[in-house]
């Protein structure tokens, strides 16, 4: 576990998780960083897990995509590993 | 949750108590009386217990727009103005502010996302079936144009030399801005060939005996 990012990356992640799921009390955000890059680790509840997957994986992306974009502000990569508690 | 019930001496008083302890403003809830509530006689109805139920009216609209505010807030971009418009078939959040071009991407494929994300997120809020458009500086509007005068220029083409046009590999969204373009033209047809994710809509001559068509494929 490392400091906040700065750029406001895991923030926006654990935003738009939290949003998406009925459990949002127990969302956890698990961070490592390496050089040039965040590597996260969601956990959710079993019953979010899908909400945050969606349909053919679509919601996930669109979370990867955006967490990306984030990230690239401060000139890193991100990657994101999603699993249930 | 987003609902509360409470008791008073009136109506006035149930839904005042009701306000009170959730904060929320008058103009957003409904009130529905469950027991009582003749109670703004005075002192006739003073003994009488009013029970209401007082609910948070949710629009999506605005949980789209708060949810995009945060967002910005959390990015640690500047403060948006987003405006927003409902219409019978669809909702529409454009926001404008610095920094926000990061949620277009290229040729607006994170906007997409960002789309994707806002609609599952108001429409766990708000049990409304219209889907909430988002604009990003007016990116899509912008877009729209271009692909209106794309078809125009190419249909114009197509009409003069009567050789067919095939246009670049474009979304469903885009594709259909261009078949609705060219909807009601007399000189060209328009349809979609190719599979995803490259598909891509050709422009070729209306049929030769009428320059006019019945339905569009």
């Amino acid at each position: 576990m490392s400091e906040p990012s700065p750029g406001g990356t895991r923030e926006l992640l654990l935003l738009l998780v939290t949003r998406l799921v009925d459990h949002p009390e127990r969302v956890r955000v698990e961070e490592e960083e390496r050089p040039g890059l965040y590597l996260f680790r969601v956990v959710v509840d079993p019953d979010d897990l899908g909400k945050i997957i969606g349909r053919g994986g679509r919601m996930i992306r669109a979370i990867r995509q955006l967490v990306r974009a984030q990230a690239s502000v401060e000139g890193r990569r991100a990657m994101i590993e999603v699993s249930s508690s | 949750m987003r609902t509360v019930e409470a008791e008073g001496r009136s109506v006035d008083e149930a839904v005042q108590l009701a306000l009170a302890e959730t904060g929320w403003s008058s103009d957003d809830v409904d009130v529905e009386v469950l027991q009582g509530g003749a109670g703004r006689l005075g002192w006739l109805g003073a003994r009488r217990r009013t029970r209401v139920r007082v609910s948070l009216r949710t629009n999506k609209l605005e949980v789209a727009a708060a949810f995009l505010r945060e967002m910005a807030r959390v990015m640690g971009l500047g403060p948006l103005a987003v405006e927003t418009t409902e219409t019978l078939d669809y909702l529409l959040v454009d926001a404008r502010g610095p920094g926000l071009g990061l949620l277009i991407g290229r040729r607006g494929a994170i906007l997409e996302d960002l789309e994707r994300i806002v609609n599952a997120v108001a429409g766990r809020a708000a049990p409304d079936r219209r889907r909430v458009l988002v604009d990003i500086e007016g990116y899509r509007r912008k877009r729209e144009d271009t692909l209106e005068r794309l078809a125009a220029r190419l249909a114009e083409r197509v009409r003069r030399t009567g050789a067919p046009a095939t246009l670049e590999p474009m979304k469903p969204s885009e594709r259909r801005v261009i078949h609705l373009a060219l909807r009601d033209s007399p000189y060209v047809n328009t349809r979609s060939e190719g599979e995803e994710p490259r598909r891509r809509v050709v422009i070729s001559p209306a049929g030769g005996d009428s320059p006019r068509r019945e339905g569009r494929p």
